[in-house]
């Protein structure tokens, strides 16, 4: 009975520290502010929007990435080989945190695994023209 | 005596049910009409049901596309414009799922309305059509003026209009709508959601079996 309170005790605990994690934010964020576009996967859209997955682009352009997040992408960029020519909106209502974890959470899933703090992040915001 | 009588209510249940499923069929969709005719002799009521009037408008290809087009086809209609930055790229990833089931199926076409033909001239909607590699045959990309393109929305009974403060300065129904072969509206499908896409993909199989 005991080791069974203590058991529920744990699993509650495990729950609120995965519900602070960074993940879920930066998931949802990607879901709800890009995911139309680049895909639930990040897989794209054929020819027509470049993928997250795979890219070499992220890879190469890490550290534009917070600028671009926030100020949108005008240019025609080649990902992959392939030259994609479409406007991307920029993303002004979202905050510092809500880019980190966007960021943190594209890197997890598709780039080199590598975390950025939210000071971090800031200094290539500031950067951005 | 008892035993016969439940014997019956068996017997009804199983005809009723089977009768249900004979019947699955669409719903036909829109503001119907009933009017009244002369049958030898006789007045009988009939219903006239909303079709989709005729038009012509260019495809990628500078082909004219009309009604014509679609003739002994069912086709599914969708309002979008290439530099939509909200809901057409989800709504294309799903009109893709749709059109990747039905590559094959001489009897179901795509009929995507551009409403920024400024914009979206014939070179851009090829661009776009490239991009999205699909056959202009089999699904059409048109282009015709503003106005005709919005009278068009309003027959498929989907809103599209300007707006200057909506995202990418248009706004629009999200909304994939199925004609069948008489031209009437058959279904409508929300092309930003899974699920309504799954069931697009189910209810285009419903409506070519149907008549059959």
């Amino acid at each position: 009975m005991k080791a069974g309170e203590h058991l529920i005790y744990l699993v509650l605990l495990m729950v609120f520290l995965v519900s602070c994690a960074d993940g879920p934010t930066g998931e949802k964020t990607y879901q709800k502010s890009c995911a139309n576009c680049h895909g639930k996967e990040g897989e794209g859209l054929k020819k027509l929007i470049p993928p997250l997955a795979g890219s070499d682009f992220l890879k190469d352009k890490k550290s534009e990435l917070p600028c671009i997040i926030r100020k949108g992408m005008y240019d025609t960029i080649l990902v992959n080989g392939h030259k994609y020519i479409g406007n991307m909106p920029g993303n002004n209502e979202l905050s510092v945190i809500e880019i980190t974890n966007l960021v943190n959470y594209i890197n997890r899933e598709w780039g080199d695994h590598s975390y950025q703090s939210e000071q971090e992040i800031q200094v290539e915001l500031d950067k951005c023209d | 005596m008892v035993k016969g009588k439940i014997l019956l209510l068996i017997i009804g249940l199983c005809v009723m049910v089977a009768c249900k499923d004979a019947q699955k069929q669409l719903p036909i969709l829109g503001p119907k009409e009933l009017v009244e005719k002369d049958v030898n002799g006789k007045i009988a009521e009939d219903t006239i049901f909303h079709t989709i009037p005729d038009f012509r408008f260019r495809d990628q290809d500078s082909n004219w596309v009309s009604l014509a087009t679609f003739n002994d086809k069912i086709y599914i209609a969708d309002f979008f414009f290439t530099t939509c930055p909200t809901i057409c790229p989800v709504m294309k990833s799903n009109l893709l799922k749709v059109y990747d089931q039905y590559k094959d199926s001489n009897s179901v076409s795509f009929l995507s309305h551009t409403i920024d033909p400024l914009h979206d001239s014939i070179p851009v909607l090829k661009d776009y059509a490239n991009r999205l590699d699909i056959n202009s045959f089999k699904w059409h990309l048109v282009n015709g003026s503003k106005d005709s393109v919005y009278a068009m929305a309003k027959s498929y009974l989907v809103s599209a209009q300007e707006d200057k403060e909506a995202p990418g300065g248009f706004i629009h129904s999200g909304a994939l709508i199925l004609i069948d072969k008489k031209r009437r509206i058959r279904g409508y499908y929300d092309g930003t959601d899974d699920k309504a896409t799954a069931k697009l993909i189910e209810d285009i199989k419903l409506l070519l079996n149907e008549g059959r």
